[in-house]
């Protein structure tokens, strides 16, 4: 052993031991013959490149050993049998041609045949030790897969652990070169731009997500083409006249026609030729664009007229020179910012005039970061529950094991030696734990498509997920790791049997009982607490959940169908814009069963997808009191918006046609932005500076939760569209009774007709774009019920199966007790504070083991801290009562003792 | 087998062809220097562009056999590691091990020509 290195703890002593574990796969022979070789060339390897790399390093390190040691450790003993078989041959019928060694392998194979049997004698107690693991080996499997496929797998690029990503999510294209020209610690650094284009020249015109990269950018990723070529430098041109389609983008809009190469469309007006198309197994950097491009156009971020600093655009990563570390980086960009604080103040400093910082982190880590934490919590709550079936199972063994004491006793009795015994208990451990292993591992399969047709689609990289070799390894050791854990309190038992107790003809020791009694107790107590720990959890997140649910929105999403047009990237003046607009809504309204529609920049919920303009943001001020608000968001409307959202008037009234030539300019406020700014006192009829401009208040509404319904408080301002119609895109809302299949075309054929160049994109109801902000809590909320029900069932029938057996254990004592007078009804009180007390100390170590992890719930929490007393009272509620549920009828048998069958036997 | 170390005639060196591809790198790591166990472990790593990675147990299993077969031999134990305490085997090709990995590369470059002929792969490689 590696004894020589210092240290705390000799981490290659202990990998050298697992190593050797792993190296009993191999046949004895290459064992005995190569063994120290072996485990040299393993020490110089591990301490070489495993020892001080990362975790994921390591998992993966241990998970392909321990894949390609079964797999060659499968050949090797195949190989020696097969040489064993001709030597035998040659020695003739009488030669001893038996290896030594041999005798072992018989003993194993016998003591596996007698194990096997045992368990098939006792159906039921196999069954559902086998069920038990198999539903906390798949639990366990299915969200590993789920880890190991997001955050586990290295991403598909070259170098991809030297890949960083650069910069608070956009910056412009001046610092982009900017960056480039200084940042010596990256050798690469490339920009993508995604946005939204329309495209015509390939059947109706449509919006589609497009991206345009720097020159470096499909070398950087290693991207291939898959027909035709990607990006050379001559199409680095100023307007591009060449653009590379997605393969999704190939197969969705040409049918995977070859012929698309070569073709010309038209993208915001503009020609473009198709000239390759990237390689079907090119993965996006999500972390660089959330949206699947289906058009790459080049972008010159030298081209003069790009340089436009205040245009936050581009999206960043770069290649670290080979030996730079990721702090050398981050300094250097710290200084970098500091510079270009001063040099080129616009993009590059905050509000209060200080830098703006740059942000680098790993590519991995940017694209996987916002869901590490929950994961790893999701995880975190499968493992407590794989403990619980654990535990359940150890228990049954240990109940088990005292039924099988006479029989272990007399095996000692009769020669058998202690390891033998302890192995033999083992051996049935481990094949219940391989069992359910097997069956865990089938049901992570099934389990991991109903997993991700729940997972909300914002979960980053779900491509990569699947049930492949290095998950089935993990379910390999998970098992093996349980088997030992749950068998070896009963195989320790197995090797100390008290021969003269266990033999002695009905005994029943009452001090062995106790021993064992008081270890299951253990159990179950730890049973216990980890499930109040997975129900505080499930509990925090339904509350969660609830409060999401029931947070005043104000506004009713039923009945409305949203869309959204886009004008383009060179859109029409203002004017025609607005006559676009209720030239639009005048069809809609045309309709019977329309109760009202109306057109704005945003809708709720509809704002901060990645490229568009969300919003027009500004300073408030209030010209006599002073009072200010920064980020006020103005939203221009039409008349109908509020009636049609359902918003509520609190004070004034709502804006009207009138209102289009009202000078100075007439809006409505929102609750949040009238407290802000007039603190109490009625501001209706009064006049307030938007950045430049004098408004008059007409009227104030209730909050709108414009961002969702987590991000409450925004300063909010309407006013008429007509007066600023400033984005690049417009939204409208129909209210109607009308379903959306029938409204939905024909807002479509509304649209195409008062403008065929507008595409109408994401048709959806306001109720669904409300029902996407709560995928994820309800995701959680699922998986959390799931997992908290399922332990409390589990924890429920440990106690009470462990409950039953005690009596049954004690049916003799009770008898003598009642027989010396004891009343059934104190009997049954003995056992129910039995098991109370059993619920009592489990609760009271889950709560606090509770409290001490609640800081992990604490990112997806709303509206609840993580020690919301109620869940807690809650939890403990339900464990008493449910523990009381699971002694109760253990406590009546106990109480129906009959005195006279135990003094007879007696 | 003892035969292949005595007589290393031609016949002798086509019975091992086609060359498993494990063994190959071995015997190709071996020409230009003696190795030991991790030596042979990083420069096949390193050879192969990171896609072979051999674990220590199969890769001493298949150098057993090699030397057996009288493609390797184990040429000395040296004392390595700061206290000079650690002992490693090194390996080295023997006269055979050479004709046989020579073999199996001119296969090898018979099969890339044909590729090329076919026009499965270009010429310059790519």
């Amino acid at each position: 052993m590696s004894a020589r290195r210092g240290g705390l703890v000799p981490a290659p002593a202990m990998a050298e031991w697992t190593y050797k574990f792993f190296l009993r796969a191999y046949s004895p022979n290459t064992r005995s013959e190569c063994c120290d070789d072996i485990l040299a060339t393993f020490r110089d390897l591990y301490v070489a490149e495993v020892y001080n790399a990362g975790l994921v390093r390591k998992v993966r390190f241990w998970c392909h050993t321990a894949f390609s040691m079964a797999r060659d450790g499968l050949t090797d003993r195949a190989d020696a049998r097969r040489a064993s078989g001709t030597r035998q041959q040659r020695s003739g019928p009488h030669g001893s041609g038996r290896d030594p060694r041999d005798g072992r392998t018989v003993t194993i194979l016998s003591d596996l045949r007698y194990a096997v049997r045992t368990l098939v004698r006792k159906p039921v107690f196999a069954l559902t030790a086998v069920g038990m693991l198999a539903l906390g080996i798949g639990a366990t499997t299915t969200i590993f897969s789920l880890v190991d496929g997001v955050l586990l797998t290295a991403l598909p690029y070259p170098d991809q652990h030297r890949l960083m990503f650069l910069g608070d999510p956009a910056i412009s294209i001046p610092n982009l070169n900017a960056w480039r020209d200084n940042a010596t610690s990256f050798d690469e650094m490339v920009g993508l731009w995604g946005r939204d284009q329309i495209a015509t020249g390939t059947g109706d015109a449509e919006v589609v997500p497009t991206a345009w990269v720097t020159r470096d950018f499909f070398p950087l990723f290693g991207a291939r083409p898959s027909v035709g070529r990607l990006l050379t430098e001559d199409d680095f041109t100023l307007t591009p006249q060449v653009t590379v389609l997605s393969y999704g983008g190939w197969q969705r809009i040409w049918g995977g026609d070859r012929s698309a190469v070569g073709s010309t469309i038209n993208l915001d007006g503009n020609p473009v030729v198709i000239v390759g198309v990237l390689d079907r197994v090119f993965e996006v950097p999500e972390a660089m664009t959330e949206r699947r491009p289906e058009y790459w156009l080049p972008l010159d971020a030298r081209a003069p007229s790009l340089q436009l600093p205040g245009r936050l655009i581009l999206t960043v990563a770069g290649r670290l020179v080979g030996g730079a570390t990721v702090e050398q980086a981050r300094e250097q960009m710290a200084t970098i910012a500091q510079r270009l604080a001063v040099e080129m103040p616009q993009g590059n400093t905050r509000r209060d005039g200080s830098p703006r910082p740059i942000p680098v982190v790993s590519l991995l880590d940017a694209t996987v970061g916002a869901v590490r934490g929950p994961m790893l919590a999701v995880l975190g709550a499968v493992t407590l529950l794989l403990l619980i079936a654990c535990s359940n199972v150890a228990n049954l063994l240990l109940a088990r094991g005292t039924e099988r004491e006479r029989e272990l006793a007399l095996r000692a009795a009769l020669g058998a030696s202690r390891s033998r015994l302890a192995g033999q208990v083992l051996l049935e451990s481990l094949i219940i734990a391989l069992a359910g292993g097997a069956l865990g591992a089938l049901a992570a399969v099934g389990g991991l498509d109903a997993m991700k047709a729940i997972l909300p689609s914002a979960v980053p990289r779900l491509d990569t997920v699947h049930v492949d070799l290095p998950v089935l390894a993990f379910a390999l050791l998970v098992s093996v790791g349980t088997g030992i854990l749950f068998g070896s309190a009963p195989a320790l038992r197995g090797m100390r049997p008290d021969l003269n107790v266990a033999l002695r003809e009905g005994s029943l020791s009452a001090t062995g009982t106790r021993r064992r009694m008081s270890l299951r107790n253990a159990i179950l107590v730890t049973e216990v607490a980890l499930t109040v720990v997975l129900l505080v959890g499930g509990g925090l997140l339904f509350n969660t959940f609830v409060r999401l649910m029931a947070v005043d929105k104000g506004f009713d999403p039923d009945n409305t169908l949203v869309a959204r047009v886009s004008f383009g990237t060179r859109p029409p003046e203002g004017t025609q814009k607005a006559l676009f607009a209720s030239q639009v809504l005048d069809r809609v309204r045309a309709t019977p069963e329309v109760r009202t529609a109306a057109a704005a920049v945003l809708f709720p919920f509809g704002a901060g997808r990645e490229g568009t303009m969300c919003c027009w943001a500004g300073t408030v001020e209030h010209p006599e009191t002073g009072a200010s608000q920064d980020w006020v968001i103005a939203n221009p409307v039409t008349v109908d918006y509020f009636v049609t959202l359902g918003a509520e008037l609190l004070r004034g009234r709502f804006l009207s046609e009138s209102d289009a030539t009202g000078d100075p300019l007439r809006v409505v406020i929102n609750e949040t932005l009238a407290r802000n700014i007039f603190a109490g006192t009625d501001g209706v009829g009064q006049t307030i500076r938007f950045r430049e401009l004098e408004v008059m208040v007409v009227g104030i509404v209730a909050d709108v939760a414009n961002f969702g319904v987590t991000r409450p408080g925004f300063n909010n301002f309407y006013l008429l569209y007509e007066q600023a119609p400033i984005t690049s895109e417009i939204e409208f809302a129909v209210r109607t009774d009308l379903p959306m299949s029938v409204i939905g075309p024909r807002l479509r054929s509304i649209v195409r007709e008062a403008n065929p160049a507008y595409p109408l994109q994401e048709i959806t109801t306001m109720a669904a774009r409300v029902g996407q902000y709560r995928a994820v809590p309800k995701f959680y909320t699922i998986i959390a019920a799931i997992f908290a029900l399922t332990s409390l069932a589990l924890a429920l029938g440990g106690v009470y199966g462990s409950m039953l057996y005690a009596v049954g254990q004690r049916t003799r004592e009770f008898g003598i007790r009642m027989a010396l007078g004891a009343r059934a009804a104190r009997v049954t009180r003995m056992v129910l504070r039995n098991g109370l007390a059993i619920g009592g100390i489990g609760l009271a170590v889950g709560l606090a083991g509770a409290v001490a992890l609640s800081r992990i719930m604490e990112s997806v929490l709303f509206g609840v801290t993580p020690t919301d007393p109620i869940t807690y009272v809650a939890v403990g509620t339900v464990v008493l009562g449910a523990a009381s549920v699971a002694s109760l009828v253990p406590a009546l048998k106990a109480s129906r003792a009959d005195p006279m069958t135990t003094l007879r036997t007696e | 087998m003892e035969r292949y170390v005595a007589h290393p005639d031609e016949s002798a060196v086509e019975s091992f062809l086609p060359l498993n591809p494990n063994d190959y790198l071995i015997l190709f790591s071996l020409t230009d220097q003696e190795r030991h166990g991790y030596g042979l472990v990083k420069h096949i790593g390193e050879v192969s562009g990171g896609t072979v990675t051999l674990d220590p147990a199969n890769l001493h299993r298949t150098l057993k056999r090699m030397v057996k077969q009288g493609l390797i031999i184990d040429a000395q134990v040296k004392a390595t590691g700061e206290t000079g305490h650690e002992r490693r085997r090194y390996y080295a090709v023997t006269k055979l091990g050479r004709q046989v990995a020579a073999a199996e590369a001119t296969r090898m470059r018979q099969l890339t020509r044909r590729a090329e002929a076919h026009r499965l792969i270009s010429r310059s490689g790519a």
